[in-house]
């Protein structure tokens, strides 16, 4: 059975991330697998209206107010004829929202609902319980997450951090670990330097990534073994630290900083070094030290989140987010290395077998399959669910849900569904066929 | 006896019916007409199913060469809305006049003018015509039969495509023809916007006018 599917986000292409790559990569698949995958996010600049991706995967860039980084300005009510004009002309079943830090994902959540489109929604990252924007977020995430059909989490770890937040049953968490493209990172013995241990750093320069840690670390490991470099890419607010920290020490031709590397380069980077270091202090799902490891490193990470269900433990060394543990973890990778007790090059073979977007793919649409087989909610079940969510927001939950159905009714009036032109589908049979005739894929 | 004539003619006129039925679900009426300056309704299925007035499409046939495809609005001249605001601003026209206010009767007549103004701007007809080897030329009709028109030489015709894009509430197909050395195209029908079966007839005639052999490369979209 083909499914009609449209994932909603802030964030996607242009913009460069974990998530947009993860919408990418699963919407191919699951166009490959038969079925129709459409995405809604905002404009981007100069960027708006309607785009195609490769083999028919339509993009909707709707002109909407930015408000923080990539993430739009949360209106109620404004969203909702756009969104209910684009479900009824691509005839959608499910609409799959992704990151719950993305207002425009749970708006398009809950006016499906209200719709009675299903709907499943997919988090990336875990989040605190006790500063006051995780208290907000959390109540909104409650909201949406009241009456959803399916929840997927990409670690155990992220399904328990989700279902204490939201208070969800945790029967309908599924979970999905995120994947990578294996032919994308290759791993190339010769490009590393023979005579010294390389440790690679690939991460955003900021405080959550644990950039302090590493600022304390590189000087002491620096004086400990004459022969170590490090190679540190990306960007961020703590770069200033870094460079302060080089010139203290005088570290200019052991550490090189090479500024923000756009994703197709980072396997050059990756490949150049012999030991990846990940000092992030919260981490749902890193897929970074499985982009390492499937290019050939040895990977050095701190046991945070959900950084120990990645990896098997052969290929992992864990330390606690502290200095001088992450110290004594590296000295010990070092020495695998120095000594050759591990042959990091073999790891590409297992990391292709063990992630992969097929399998990926193949078990959301196993989840599609379990949605689509739900009954729908008549009105006083919503509202009871709503009801539920504590004793003030519950009631302003359910009168934001009622004016809602009441929109929709006006909307249903205004512009009646027999105008709306329904849209022919992109033949991605017969162009992926001609793909293979010609030797694309 | 009179049993078989009846059943025969029944068949007789059952036959009749299909065919005129036939006809019917043919989308595109075309008659065959040796008149060639005379124009050629096609029935447009939808008219008789709307309730609100939908635009009207025409196709003429000038030669062989030329064709022209145009959007009739069919909606009346002065709707009801605009009656109710004459009334009212003939009503406070007299109220001024007779508590005699200069400035405010100004501002009436100012009024006046502007609603004169926005009404002679409505679009009554949309059309494109195409020529081979010449070109297309897009031309707008307004309210007294106004006319506006812009050429585009076949030299800088990139394509005519079909679009769709995002307006306030809506996402709409549009019909567009690519101009090469221009930051941006030229959208032809802006106001009567036809439906995706009228476009995808207008995409197919006037590209194999202007580029013959052209559908070989579609992906069985038409």
């Amino acid at each position: 059975m083909s499914l009609n599917i449209c994932m909603i986000s802030d964030f996607f292409y242009p913009n460069m991330g974990g998530v947009e790559s993860h919408l990418y990569h699963l919407s191919q698949q699951l166009i490959k697998r038969g079925h129709k995958v459409i995405i809604v996010t905002h404009a981007y600049g100069d960027r708006v209206g309607v785009r195609y991706l490769i083999n028919g995967l339509k993009v909707y860039y709707i002109p909407l107010l930015i408000v923080y980084q990539q993430a739009s300005l949360p209106t109620l009510f404004f969203l909702f004829p756009i969104l209910r004009y684009i479900i009824i002309r691509e005839r959608i079943d499910i609409v799959h929202g992704h990151q719950a830090f993305s207002s425009l994902c749970l708006e398009g959540i809950f006016h499906a609902r209200t719709m009675g489109i299903k709907a499943c929604f997919t988090d990336h990252s875990l989040f605190g319980f006790a500063d006051a924007s995780s208290i907000l977020t959390n109540k909104v995430l409650k909201f949406t997450l009241s009456e959803i059909d399916h929840v997927i989490c990409v670690s155990h770890t992220s399904k328990g951090n989700t279902v204490l937040r939201a208070s969800l049953n945790p029967q309908m968490v599924s979970v999905i670990p995120n994947a990578v493209v294996a032919n994308h990172f290759i791993p190339d013995p010769s490009k590393a330097d023979p005579n010294k241990i390389t440790i690679c750093v690939v991460s955003r320069l900021v405080y959550r990534k644990g950039m302090d840690l590493l600022t304390s670390i590189i000087p002491r490991i620096c004086t400990q073994h004459p022969k170590v470099n490090f190679i540190i890419a990306g960007d961020g607010p703590k770069k200033i630290d870094l460079e302060q920290m080089r010139e203290k020490y005088l570290l200019h031709d052991r550490v090189q900083l090479l500024g923000a590397v756009p994703h197709s380069e980072v396997k050059n980077v990756l490949v150049r070094g012999n030991i990846f270091l990940n000092t992030s202090l919260t981490e749902a799902f890193c897929i970074g030290i499985v982009e390492a490891a499937c290019s050939g490193l040895l990977v050095v990470s701190t046991r945070v989140g959900g950084v120990p269900e990645v990896l098997p433990d052969d290929m992992i060394i864990f330390a606690e987010p502290e200095e001088n543990d992450l110290i004594t973890a590296l000295n010990k990778a070092i020495t695998m290395i120095k000594f050759k007790e591990v042959t990091p090059a073999k790891f590409h073979d297992r990391i292709k077998k063990m992630y992969s977007w097929e399998n990926i793919a193949e078990r959301t649409e196993r989840v599609y399959y379990s949605i689509m087989r739900t009954r729908r909610i008549p009105l006083i079940e919503r509202l009871r669910r709503y009801y539920g969510c504590g004793s003030w927001a519950g009631k302003l939950f359910c009168i934001i849900a009622a004016v809602d159905y009441l929109v929709f009714l006006l909307l249903e009036y205004l512009v009646p569904r027999s105008n709306i032109e329904v849209v022919p589908n992109f033949p991605s049979e017969t162009f992926l066929r001609r793909q293979k005739a010609n030797n694309y894929y | 006896m009179s049993n078989l004539n009846t059943n025969n003619l029944n068949k007789l006129k059952n036959k009749s019916i299909m065919n005129k039925n036939n006809d019917n679900k043919n989308p595109i009426n075309s008659q065959n007409n040796n008149d060639l300056n005379s124009p050629i309704n096609i029935i447009n299925n939808n008219l008789k199913k709307n309730k609100k007035n939908e635009p009207e499409f025409i196709y003429k046939i000038h030669a062989d060469n030329a064709h022209e495809f145009i959007m009739k609005s069919t909606s009346r001249l002065i709707s009801n809305f605009d009656i109710f605001i004459i009334i009212i601003l003939t009503f406070l026209m007299c109220l001024c006049f007779m508590k005699k206010h200069i400035i405010l009767s100004f501002l009436v007549i100012i009024l006046f003018l502007l609603f004169g103004y926005i009404k002679s701007n409505t679009i009554i007809e949309e059309s494109l015509l195409v020529v081979r080897d010449l070109g297309v030329q897009i031309k707008t009709t307004y309210l007294f039969n106004r006319t506006t028109s812009r050429f585009i030489d076949k030299s800088k015709i990139g394509q005519i495509i079909i679009n769709e894009g995002i307006t306030a509430f809506e996402v709409n197909f549009y019909l567009a023809v690519l101009i090469s050395g221009a930051d941006h195209m030229e959208v032809v029908y802006k106001k009567l916007i036809p439906k995706l079966k009228i476009l995808k007839f207008i995409y197919k005639e006037s590209n194999e006018i202007l580029k013959p052999n052209f559908l070989k490369d579609q992906l069985g979209l038409l």
